[in-house]
């Protein structure tokens, strides 16, 4: 049985005053084993953080179906649901908005354990200082408030705090985003060693590709509110079969001048959530889309046992040997308006 | 490249007056960026580059103050310009792009007019011509539907879009030197590619020097030609890039790319 | 990163934390701040007048000099503020009003925050979710719009002269003048709270709504109120004074600034301009006074301002 189980997630937000819907995430399916990392990558507008809060409960879904350590856990009513929060935490991408600014390190880290009510107020403490050494930080961390720490600091009182009830899944959601280049290897090595030592799964929501790489077992590139292509990370980063999913890889930059840069590019940007293309969502940006892909949405389908690609020309670009071979077969439809 | 000096900072130092005493977030700095040279400032944060880049055109407010050094422009001290002379300079020979692209523009006013106005601003041309202008250059930072987007708020564009219109705004009189601090900070990968792409393409075609102020050695592989490492206000190593990466001399640039190499996932010796 | 690049530029090594440190940076801001430091010095002057005004003048508030004895003298070495159509000296009475001026004000400000800021947070907290207390705190404010709707200075008039002029009727009819604009700002406040992610944050962590309110919202809504409350004193030392003049405030003979005001804006046109010219500028500097420390709180409290 799967830890956390996703089932055709829909959540669309009405606008106020008016009759348009931000159609966040449609459709969308995963599951989580115990003790693995799934990264959920996208760019802004992808829905991976919509996701994420629906999971938590910070939002209700429109439909779909969200199962945690076997019970389903979207449909009942939040007091209900307050007792699973001890085994499902969050760290977020702003370590210092995520701390209240009036709370010392210590009573922020122990909150979750309060909630929970087994510790008395001594083991809670003990409990503390233990979580404190676990995210490398020293016990006089402990009456430090947000604003006397550094952003690397503030976050790793954010992991205690997530970990602090020894949760079956922890979501990320961009852990790494707002921190210095060299404490972000630090906290995702962190991550990591505590993935090791309590055997927590992660939800990583990133579009940090390469924290991805660093952490994740299996990957999930989302577009537009759907997961547009799936599987291990290994695979992933080793070839991508769709064509959003090159140019997403093909974006990533390493610090090396020689690196070789694919050609493969999208047109201009991505569409407004509000009024979605028709057909497949990337069509109007996809180099090879043609006619016909602007008709219907293209089924999530398994190219191997480990890879799942939503597009119609799946078998075409395997049998070409990756998407920039196929590069001007498309039809040039005309660019969708981007704002 | 072609050898000729633009820009020469000889012992450059900023203080700020804090109330935990003076600091030096810039401490004495020299360095020449040549003509058409593309520069990479690198540091983490708090390192002063983002004082220095600003201390270059004069634009620290108190309780900040440029205590010494020079800034060498075409013969002239920028420093000792006034502010009749100094706006001389900004924005017609040496231009800014920031990180915050919304904020660089006037929310209440369309982009091509804001656009007509900075070009209007330096040079005196009829307002239909500065319109004329302001089409052609949002038609070569790739905006799409140009003619639509001259009338468009600020808020109505993308970031990625904004971030054009200010770039569009930088190279609108063709400066000498482009300075662009964090310029793809809080735009997605595929369009921070876009942007500094854009940037690298049209630096090429004006031929002008650029100072890329950034955290990310990544980007400084594919779009400087010299790397400036910068620590605690002050220039620790100056390279060429391609020696930078294959044989980087200061200890802080080394534990800069060692951070650089295990966020990809690498171990570096 | 939250905070402009320039600002991370130029951030020291962490500092410690601790009350004398925040008292050491008070120190710093008010002698960088001259207005500030212009502004608590009348604040503190005006709170040790109304403590001590009325017993360290020449003469009492209410004494007729019987060695002088005489109304509407000018300004001189026995009376220096002059005497008013009494007999009174004008400086006596001046530095002895704060004794009711500020009294009213305080009470009537810490009267309209006990009553708003808890309405304000409870509208914040419940505002904008389906529900009941949603309702209510709709209401709430369509009240408030009326409430404020109406020009202020004739609603205090309207108050008073309905129930009486009286010290005590100055200071409710003020408090109802005060309380919307606190309910506003805490309201606003816990609004913009209640979607920060450290809110969110405690949600995930098990929070009960109840906690969420009061351990972790209400807090961090009250700044504005307070920093509010420095101007709202001000403010209400003016409509104090604003009553009095038009006889809806304090009743005479009583040393009031408005009264005094009033009292002597009939000898203006004779001339005789101290009875009137004098109250009118202490009036005017201690409520500038504490319009200077409330601007001046709000920048100290401002994180964004401290580097």
């Amino acid at each position: 049985m799967a830890l956390l189980e996703v089932r055709n997630l829909v959540k669309h937000f009405p606008l106020p005053q008016s009759r348009d819907v931000v159609h966040a995430v449609n459709d969308v399916s995963f599951s989580i084993e115990e003790g693995e990392t799934l990264a959920l990558v996208g760019e802004s507008g992808s829905g991976k953080t919509t996701v994420g809060r629906c999971i938590l409960r910070l939002l209700n879904v429109t439909s779909g179906e969200i199962e945690f350590l076997g019970r389903p856990i979207s449909s009942i009513p939040t007091a209900e649901f307050r007792p699973y929060r001890a085994e499902m935490q969050t760290v977020f991408q702003e370590p210092f908005e995520a701390l209240n600014p009036r709370w010392r390190a210590g009573d922020t880290i122990q909150e979750p354990l309060r909630y929970q009510g087994k510790l008395d107020d001594k083991a809670r403490r003990r409990r503390v200082y233990e979580l404190l050494d676990m995210v490398r930080l020293s016990s006089e961390d402990f009456d430090r408030f947000p604003h006397q720490l550094s952003g690397g600091q503030q976050q790793r009182v954010g992991i205690a705090r997530a970990i602090a009830t020894n949760p079956k899944l922890v979501v990320l959601d961009e852990p790494t985003s707002a921190l210095d280049i060299s404490v972000r290897a630090e906290i995702i090595n962190l991550l990591a060693d505590l993935q090791r030592e309590t055997n927590v799964a992660y939800l990583f929501i990133s579009h940090d590709l390469t924290a991805v790489r660093r952490i994740a077992s299996r990957v999930a590139i989302m577009y537009l509110g759907k997961i547009v292509e799936t599987s291990t990370t290994e695979d992933i980063f080793n070839k991508q079969i769709h064509p959003y999913g090159k140019a997403l890889l093909s974006s990533v930059l390493y610090p090396d001048p020689d690196q070789e840069r694919s050609t493969f590019q999208l047109y201009g940007e991505i569409p407004s959530p509000i009024h979605l293309p028709s057909g497949c969502y990337l069509a109007p940006r996809c180099p090879l889309a043609q006619e016909r892909n602007t008709l219907s949405q293209p089924p999530l389908e398994q190219v191997d046992p480990q890879r799942a690609v939503a597009c119609f020309r799946w078998q075409e670009i395997v049998a070409a040997g990756g998407v920039e071979k196929l590069i001007g077969t498309g039809d040039v439809i005309e660019e969708a308006p981007v704002s | 490249m072609n050898g000729k000096p633009l820009l020469e900072v000889q012992g450059l130092v900023t203080e700020f007056a804090t109330f935990d005493g003076v600091r030096r977030p810039v401490d004495g700095v020299d360095f020449v960026i040549q003509e058409g040279e593309t520069v990479g400032l690198v540091g983490e944060t708090g390192a002063g580059k983002t004082v220095l880049a600003r201390s270059l055109i004069k634009h620290i407010k108190p309780p900040g103050q440029i205590v010494a050094g020079t800034v060498l422009y075409g013969g002239r001290d920028i420093l000792q310009e006034d502010d009749r002379g100094i706006r001389a300079i900004r924005g017609k020979e040496i231009a800014w792009v920031g990180s915050n692209p919304r904020g660089a523009l006037n929310p209440v006013q369309r982009v091509g007019d804001q656009l007509a106005d900075v070009v209007q601003s330096h040079s005196s041309v009829k307002r239909s011509d500065a319109i004329a202008r302001a089409l052609g250059l949002m038609r070569m930072v790739g905006i799409p539907d140009p003619l639509r987007r001259m009338r468009a708020y600020p808020h109505e564009l993308s970031g990625g879009m904004a971030q054009r219109v200010v770039i569009a705004m930088a190279l609108a009189n063709e400066p000498r030197l482009l300075m662009a601090d964090e310029p793809t900070f809080g735009l997605d990968v595929t369009i921070q590619i876009q942007i500094l792409d854009l940037i690298k393409d049209l630096v090429k075609r004006t031929s002008a020097a650029a100072l890329l102020v950034t955290r990310d050695l990544a980007v400084v592989a594919h779009y400087c030609d010299t790397v400036f490492v910068m620590q605690k206000g002050k220039i620790v190593e100056k390279a060429p890039v391609r020696e930078f990466f294959s044989g980087a001399q200061h200890p802080h640039s080394l534990a800069l790319l060692k951070a650089a190499f295990a966020a990809r996932g690498e171990e570096v010796a | 990163m939250a905070q402009p690049a320039v600002l991370a530029d130029i951030e020291g090594p962490t500092p410690k934390g601790g009350l004398s440190r925040e008292l050491a940076y008070f120190w710093y801001f008010t002698r960088q701040d001259r207005l500030f430091l212009v502004g608590l010095v009348i604040v503190g002057l005006s709170i040790f007048l109304a403590a001590f005004g009325p017993y360290i003048g020449p003469y009492g508030p209410q004494e007729i000099d019987s060695a002088s004895g005489v109304a509407l003298t000018g300004p001189s070495g026995d009376h220096w503020f002059g005497t008013d159509n009494v007999g009174f000296d004008v400086f006596s009475r001046v530095i002895a009003a704060p004794r009711i001026d500020l009294v009213i004000a305080l009470a009537s400000t810490a009267l309209a925050l006990a009553i708003g800021v808890p309405l304000g947070a409870f509208a914040g907290h419940f505002g904008g979710r389906p529900g009941i207390p949603s309702l209510l705190s709709e209401a709430l404010l369509r009240v408030l719009d009326v409430l404020q709707a109406f020009p202020i200075f004739i609603l205090a008039l309207a108050l008073v002269s309905a129930t009486g002029a009286s010290q005590g009727n100055v200071i409710a009819a003020l408090t109802f003048l005060q309380a919307p604009v606190f309910v506003r700002l805490t309201r606003g406040a816990a609004l913009s709270n209640e979607s920060k992610l450290y809110v969110d944050a405690a949600r995930c962590s098990g929070a009960p709504e109840r906690a969420v309110a009061f351990r972790h919202v209400l807090p961090n809504s009250l700044a504005p109120a307070l920093i509010a409350s420095s101007v709202a004193v001000g403010q209400a030392i003016l409509i104090t004074a604003g009553l009095s003049f038009v006889g809806a405030g304090v009743p005479i003979p009583k040393a009031e600034w408005g009264l005094m005001i009033s009292q002597g804006a009939n000898q203006m046109i004779l001339g005789k301009w101290w009875p009137s010219l004098f109250p009118g500028l202490f009036l005017g500097i201690t409520v500038m006074g504490y319009a200077l420390v409330g601007e001046g709180l709000r920048k100290f409290l401002d994180p964004t301002n401290r580097i």
